[in-house]
């Protein structure tokens, strides 16, 4: 099947895939270091690894929804590079409470399936538009339920388990890859999380060396059973209304994604802040670790408010990217403060 | 006539003096420049070059009382509109209002040129997370703190979509100090698709007639909200009158600037010019008296051309800017190398594009917001600079870094390499902290060198022309 990138987690994959390609949600390895296409002093090191990932010769297209300046500015560079031209810029609106915004999405969206036609798709049907969306709807059910079990102490599944999952999910553009999420995986039983404080792990995209925050954060004795990054639970669309979807399936999309997401990027952020705030106080958070790209302002200004809001001690930490052991000692001294009652 | 001399702080002094016994009349918020630094903390003027004619005097005396306007206006029962990011736009919907006076907050950016950065907006800046990897804009937030820069708005205006990461989160933070902030969207500017109808945008440009219809919806929001601040509608013909005086101040300025510019001989000095192009974003809060200015240093700059007379010799080599300076000195600095202002985009040139009266006025000020050159691409912000550019004459082109902001980290790169192969201009790229003295050395070897590069190829003239990235 041929492949359609997606940056963001604003593009409904199911809408992608309800037109006859695989989406893929690219999220890169690692930072780009070496024959850097976008390597300004001040780049954020996501956004130059986006830049990278989207020149890939075996993605049909690239559709950007950029959420940060920066990301804009990569899809304007794929633009100019791709030999074929086809990368599209999907314009997702901040403002979060305006009814011009909402349409405006809906528009972009729609704007989108054209081009996706225009690159050799196929229009939906609407049955197997709703069918798409109902297989994707439940994939992500699942997600959620499983990262629930977690929290509830139900689940002998690891927290990098689960993440890993999520990537797979997300780059794999199958919702039936769900079925293998944790097959394989040495779990670590339930008693083994007593004890543990339980961790928050916020913040913006993550590459798929991040992942080892997971391993530093449970090493240290933490248990992280909250994934507010992209790449975790937070940016999962929400669940459809199944009665909604038969009358107005893009409708339905907009409610999901537009509606619900909570972003750091939208204007107001109330909708984060609220977001954080109840799942802090369900989740019984101890303690939040926020993880931002250096130079991404929107993370780096909104952690004194994440504080207030979660009400626990927060460490927030910078990263290049690449696992360093300056970040590793943080994250342990963070966790060691928190298992001696200190800060709460 | 005088030839123009370049003062100190300390040469003003003798020569607002000299001025005075001489007769000069000045409006109400005249007196010598010192007074700015000794009583309002503008301690960077003290490093700064000035015009010495009584036009710039006033060009700067009224950009620098510029709050006590504002505590004048609510003194008079003014509602005050603090506007953040479309530079342009906003202050022209409220000036519809005659009890509205509007006023842009993230102005603060200039705070640390003025003041320098041991201030207390920094200060508060920092305490409250956000530190100096952020642009200058977040003086913006410690000044909310402080409550020391401008008063406080009775209605903050911003917004948000493609604009610069800095600003947006730094008016987000000021949301939640407790001040709310009504926002409203400008998207991506991008391409029409085939067959999609298209409108044409002050400047040139063209956007989707979708994307326009979005803006002026989202407008019609900010009007609505402003005529709750005002507590009526605007009078039926207020609208296309504020959009008529706007296009007064705006077509001074385009004569102003082509006439600074172009002009064989340099007539006025790069800072003042920067002063007078920033104008025009909201009128320094008074519009009549804004155009007064500008009036009075055309007739400066028109009596300095028919004399032929100017502030630099005629070897100055003519840049075009790209980018404001986050240390006003920069501008000052150009000319100590070597360089002339010919010619700026300081990401605010649909600021002093005309806007169109031959349209519903909302649709006019959609298309002026539309035409911004940030929401924009680099690949078209660079067109319209290369068009600039050629306009007048420009023999290089500086980009100036904002320390910190968002955007700068790429579109340097892009824009320079655009302009450079489609001018055949030098180019150079530097970055201006709000601070430049630990700087200044290497910023002055950088601008020299692109001076001489500049002056080499004005000897090759006759030899084919290259393109070369300094």
């Amino acid at each position: 099947m041929i492949t359609v990138a997606c940056s963001s987690f604003f593009v409904p994959p199911e809408w992608v895939a309800a037109h006859g390609f695989r989406p893929e949600r690219l999220i890169p390895e690692a930072p780009v270091t070496e024959g850097c296409v976008a390597c300004g002093e001040g780049m954020c090191p996501y956004a130059r690894a986006m830049a990278h990932a989207a020149l890939r010769d075996d993605v049909r297209a690239v559709v950007f929804a950029p959420t940060c300046d920066q990301q804009r500015r990569v899809a304007e560079l794929s633009g100019t590079r791709r030999q074929d031209a086809a990368t599209f810029l999907l314009h997702v609106p901040r403002v979060a409470r305006s009814e011009n915004c909402r349409r405006y999405y809906r528009s972009e969206i729609e704007r989108l399936g054209r081009f996706l036609v225009e690159i050799g798709g196929r229009p939906p049907e609407r049955e197997f538009l709703i069918e798409t969306m109902s297989r994707f709807d439940a994939a992500r059910d699942r997600l959620r339920r499983a990262a629930e079990a977690r929290r509830l102490g139900t689940s002998s599944l690891s927290a990098r388990t689960l993440a890993e999952g999520m990537v797979r999910f997300h780059r794999s553009g199958d919702p039936e890859v769900i079925d293998t999420v944790g097959r394989g995986a040495g779990e670590r039983g339930k008693a083994g999380r007593t004890g543990r404080r339980r961790i928050a792990l916020l913040g913006g995209p993550l590459f798929e060396t991040d992942l080892a925050f997971f391993d530093w954060i449970e090493v240290a004795g933490g248990d992280i059973v909250l994934d507010g990054t992209e790449n975790g639970e937070r940016t999962l669309a929400a669940a459809f209304d199944m009665a909604r979807l038969g009358d107005d399936p893009v409708g339905e999309l907009v409610r999901a994604y537009f509606d619900a997401i909570p972003d750091v990027s939208r204007r107001s952020n109330d909708g984060l802040l609220n977001w954080v705030r109840d799942s802090a106080a369900a989740g019984r958070i101890d303690g939040v670790v926020l993880r931002h790209h250096v130079w991404c302002d929107q993370w780096m200004a909104e952690v004194p408010r994440i504080g207030e809001v979660a009400g626990v001690p927060v460490l927030a930490v910078d990263s290049s990217g690449r696992p360093d052991g300056r970040t590793r000692t943080r994250i342990e001294a963070f966790v060691e403060m928190l298992l001696a009652g200190v800060g709460g | 006539m005088a030839i123009p001399r370049s003062l100190s702080l300390e040469d003003w002094d003798a020569r607002y003096d000299a001025l005075r016994r001489d007769g000069m009349g000045e409006p109400w918020y005249g007196g010598p420049l010192r007074r700015h630094l000794e009583a309002g903390g503008d301690t960077r003027l003290g490093a700064l070059r000035f015009d010495d004619s009584p036009a710039a005097l006033r060009l700067w005396n009224f950009l620098l009382t510029e709050e006590d306007r504002l505590r004048e206006a609510r003194a008079a029962g003014h509602k005050l509109v603090g506007a953040m990011k479309d530079l342009g736009t906003v202050p022209v919907l409220a000036s519809a209002f005659p009890e509205l006076t509007t006023f842009y907050v993230d102005g603060a950016w200039w705070i640390p040129c003025l003041m320098g950065t041991a201030i207390g907006a920094l200060r508060e800046a920092d305490r409250l997370g956000v530190c100096d990897s952020f642009c200058p804009v977040r003086a913006l937030l410690g000044a909310f703190v402080t409550g020391e820069h401008f008063p406080i708005p009775d209605l903050l205006v911003c917004s948000a979509g493609a604009t610069c990461d800095d600003l947006s989160a730094v008016a987000q933070r000021v949301e939640g100090l407790g001040h709310p902030v009504f926002w409203w969207e400008m998207p991506h500017r991008r391409r029409a698709d085939r067959g999609e109808p298209s409108a044409t945008l002050p400047g040139g440009g063209i956007a989707p007639a979708e994307q326009v219809a979005l803006v002026r919806d989202e407008l019609g929001r900010v009007m609505g909200a402003l005529c709750d601040l005002a507590g009526h509608r605007p009078e039926s013909d207020a609208l296309g009158g504020a959009i008529a005086q706007a296009n007064r101040v705006r077509r001074t300025l385009g004569h102003l600037r082509t006439l600074a510019y172009t002009s064989p001989l340099c007539p006025m000095p790069a800072l003042e010019m920067l002063i007078c192009e920033m104008l025009a974003i909201h009128f320094c809060s008074d519009r009549g008296e804004c155009i007064e200015v500008l009036a009075d240093m055309i007739a400066e700059v028109e009596s300095r051309v028919a004399e032929g007379v100017g502030v630099l010799g005629e070897a100055a080599v003519r840049v075009f800017w790209v980018n404001p300076v986050a240390d006003l000195r920069v501008m000052n600095l150009l000319e100590i190398c070597g360089g002339r202002l010919c010619g700026t985009e300081f990401l605010f040139s649909h600021a002093l594009d005309a806007i169109p009266e031959d349209v519903e006025p909302m649709e006019a000020l959609a298309r002026t917001a539309l035409a911004d050159p940030m929401v924009g691409t680099c690949g078209e912000r660079a067109e319209r600079i290369s068009r600039d550019l050629t306009r007048f004459g420009a023999e290089a082109l500086v980009i100036s870094r904002v320390p910190g902001a968002s955007h700068c980290a790429f579109e340097g790169e892009l824009v320079g390499r655009e302009v450079a192969a489609r001018c055949g201009v030098p180019v150079l790229e530097i970055e201006v902290p709000s601070f430049d003295d630990a700087v200044e050395p290497a910023l002055r070897t950088r601008l020299e060198a692109l001076i001489e590069t500049a002056r080499v190829k004005r000897k090759c003239a006759g030899e084919p022309r290259r393109t070369r990235w300094a």
